[in-house]
């Protein structure tokens, strides 16, 4: 699994990216218990998703793309919280 | 354990996988639909089992569902029900059953079964999918990798149901359990032996019936379940051991739990890695990509999922008018005629029968068209995968009053009937959000109070008799949401959990999957109609004929002077003190305590208080209630208790307690809210 290239790269919640992107997740912020969650749904510290719908205030759509995780297409809908929780570095822009 | 003995002509096989994988389309290929349902011990969970013929064994194979699970731990009821079922029952072969487009997840599940050393055949089912997106999931190297026959399969259309059965079949035959299937690394790898030394020496009978590496790693991971299992085969000296073996594994990875399921994510990665090929650079636009861009749009969104909403209403009553009044005909004309034409039996029983199981049962059954519609709408819904998108949607509502969008589903299903509701709320994993939906749920105004509001409005309110009743609607939704922000800023305060929820695939409803969930849902109902209904409508009979002076006579029911001599006249009396302020008599108050059974039987009750029959009922009650009371009284109904079956179904899901918060928080702020309408409509009208 590679990780970022640099430790100078941005890391950003995925709350602010932008419809399109696709991101690589690099740390999630929370307690084991929302960790866990994420990681039965396929998002962990590592994982490629593709943002489908950015959220605003208000819930984000990603979908899993990461063909190494296996997870190909699945949709997850994430609170505002919880996506200004997950801090990704951006792949590339939507 | 005399399971032993039985085991010898049936075999049992488990099935488990994570949620949305298509288990339960497996389950019925597998058993051809025919299941019987039960609960699993001290659970109100649905445990279903079924069975097919195996001819070669000359067996029959007993195929159990085990609820859809992410992994194995100990902190929600469906993995301890899972893992319970694998390590106690040890069914022949567990089948796992993996989402080809989710490998990942499903290898870790896969991964921990075999730890638990269970006889494991997997299941990799929705093969088509992956390929859709562009990958293909090489089964023979997944074989491979984890030494255990991988069928794929595609459910829905019957591929590969047959060599899952063979499969089964062949690994009855050949026991095969890979405890050892994950390493943990040499430094715990040695602990974990010598735990499991210690685990055989100590009480052979532990690790005889439980594998001993699976203790040990649990015992490690802090387990609390299996420590008191532990706990009760062997001395307080080996368990000194066996916490000194743990504080030095803590030592050599930290956290042991976290440790533990990284190395087994990360081989579940690694596998699902080494299985995957990608067959097509691009991923077709899935039709989920286009459906998604506009139901779950920022602005389209909410209006069309109010849309959906009301075009669910009004399919669900204008479809099921005709056949609620067939059903009327038949059970409250041509049955209780009947039933009161059996001149050899004794009165009392002949009035028993027909005032009181048929009227009330009845009351209930004219209702099974509209609910059994509305939740067949829903579950085509819920099966084409809107449902979780509606969750998404309202999510932004909803959060404001504290709760999470999961709990819209529920509300919504209140509005057929509350008791599949409070069940609905199994869903939502937060215990808060979960209590706060169950007790809030009642507020939905189910089917049943609809033709109460029908009935009075359309005597008193005249022209204003539609606007009256569609307020009820709001009323019920604003009551809802501003009681889940009190309980949530109250006695169930908390930090709202953030919302986390898969979006399935959209898919054609599948009309044996609808059927089966609306039958599901509706059964519930049914059975409430038939014990709990049955019960109460006994009582209110008995309190009808005999009053404070003795048994009265089933001229009660026909005869209101009689009736006020009664229990039910003189509990009328006794509450209409507390009622007077709002304007209704002795009557209509006693008619409320009927409605405690069930809010449909309110409409009969009237009648039989106000000694008219329902023809004529409309033109009474506009001489008992002014515009002002009778919409009153609307309000009260909508709000003052849930149904006997309501109340019963929150009890077995939350315990006694909240169901004794739901009835009084209910009564009280009825009680306010239509004192507060009286008062300040009395100053309104002068």
């Amino acid at each position: 699994m590679h990780t970022g290239k640099g430790g100078n790269e941005e890391l950003i919640p995925l709350a602010y990216v932008s419809e399109g992107s696709l991101v690589q997740i690099v740390k999630i912020v929370g307690g084991h218990g929302l960790i866990r969650r994420l990681r039965d749904l396929g998002l962990y510290e590592g994982a490629r998703v593709k943002v489908i719908r950015s959220p605003g205030p208000g819930p984000a759509i990603v979908s899993l793309i990461d063909p190494s995780s296996g997870d190909i297409g699945r949709r997850v809908a994430l609170g505002f919280g919880v996506a200004m929780k997950v801090l990704v570095r951006v792949i590339s822009h939507g | 354990m005399d399971k032993v003995a039985s085991k010898k002509h049936k075999y049992i096989v488990a099935i488990v996988g994570i949620p949305n994988v298509g288990k339960s389309v497996i389950f019925n290929k597998l058993t051809g639909g025919k299941a019987w349902v039960g609960n699993w011990p001290g659970v109100t969970v649905e445990k279903k089992v079924g069975r097919f013929k195996a001819e070669e064994l000359n067996a029959e194979i007993e195929v159990v569902d085990l609820p859809g699970i992410y992994s194995l731990t100990a902190y929600s009821v469906d993995e301890l029900i899972a893992r319970n079922f694998i390590i106690e029952e040890k069914p022949d072969v567990v089948v796992v059953i993996a989402n080809a487009a989710n490998l990942e997840r499903s290898l870790y599940l896969i991964l921990s079964i075999m730890e638990l050393g269970a006889n494991v055949v997997v299941a990799l089912n929705m093969v088509d999918i992956a390929r859709s997106e562009g990958y293909e999931i090489l089964h023979d190297k997944l074989e491979q990798v984890l030494g255990i026959p991988v069928v794929p399969t595609i459910a829905v259309s019957n591929v590969g149901i047959e060599e899952l059965k063979k499969s089964i079949i062949n690994s009855i035959r050949r026991k095969l359990s890979r405890t050892k299937i994950v390493s943990y690394g040499k430094e715990l790898e040695r602990i974990i032996s010598r735990m499991e030394e210690l685990l055989t020496r100590s009480s052979p009978e532990l690790t005889n019936r439980y594998p001993s590496r699976w203790l040990a790693i649990k015992f490690l991971e802090g387990d609390e379940d299996i420590i008191s299992k532990i706990k009760r085969y062997v001395s307080s000296s080996v368990l000194d051991e066996l916490t000194k073996l743990r504080h030095e594994a803590e030592k050599v990875v930290g956290d042991i739990e976290e440790y533990i399921t990284e190395v087994k994510f990360r081989m579940a990665t690694e596998i699902a890695r080494l299985a995957t090929r990608q067959i097509s650079l691009t991923a077709k636009i899935s039709v989920t990509d286009i459906l998604d861009a506009i139901l779950t749009h920022k602005v389209l969104g909410i209006p069309l999922a109010l849309s959906i909403m009301y075009l669910l209403f009004r399919f669900a009553f204008d479809l099921s008018a005709p056949l609620s009044d067939g059903i009327d005909v038949l059970i409250n004309g041509i049955l209780r005629d009947w039933v009161k034409s059996l001149k050899f039996l004794p009165t009392w029983l002949t009035s028993l029968l027909a005032d009181g199981v048929i009227a009330g049962v009845g009351a209930v059954l004219v209702f099974l068209p509209v609910i059994a519609l509305f939740f067949f709408v829903l579950s085509i819904l819920e099966d084409i995968g809107y449902l979780a998108r509606l969750a998404f949607v309202i999510d932004k509502i909803l959060h404001k009053f504290k709760l999470p969008g999961k709990s819209i589903i529920p509300l919504i299903m209140g509005f057929g009937c509350n008791v599949p509701a409070v069940l609905a709320t199994r869903a939502i994993e937060d215990e808060k959000d979960r209590k706060v939906t169950a007790l809030i749920a009642p507020l939905s105004s189910c089917s049943a109070r609809l033709p109460v509001y029908l009935t009075i409005a359309g005597a008193v309110m005249g022209a204003y008799a539609v606007a009256a009743v569609m307020s009820m609607y709001w009323l019920s939704i604003i009551l809802a949401l501003s009681v889940g922000l009190l309980f949530r800023s109250t006695i169930l305060r908390g930090p709202t959990t953030g919302f986390i929820m898969e979006l399935p695939p959209y898919l054609a409803p599948r009309i044996d999957n609808v059927l089966m969930k609306t039958w599901e849902r509706t059964k519930h109902f049914l059975i409430k109609a038939g014990t709990v209904i049955f019960l109460g409508v006994i009582i209110v009979w008995l309190l009808s004929v005999t009053g404070p002076a003795g048994y009265l006579g089933p001229e009660a029911l026909e005869n209101p002077d009689i009736l006020s001599k009664s229990w039910i006249g003189f509990l009328g009396k006794v509450f209409s003190v507390f009622t007077s302020p709002m304007g209704w008599d002795w009557r209509t108050t006693a008619a409320l305590i009927f409605g405690f059974i069930a809010k449909e039987i309110i409409v009969g009750s009237l009648g039989v208080l106000l000694g008219t029959s329902e023809e004529s009922l409309r033109e009474v009650l506009s001489n008992v209630f002014t515009p002002l009371s009778g919409f009153t009284y609307m309000v009260f109904i909508l709000i003052y208790v849930p149904c006997i079956a309501t109340l019963a179904s929150i009890r077995s899901e939350l315990g006694l307690k909240y169901a004794i918060i739901t009835a009084l928080y209910q009564v009280i702020l009825a009680y306010i809210i239509a004192l507060l309408i009286s008062i300040l409509g009395g100053i309104i009208v002068g």
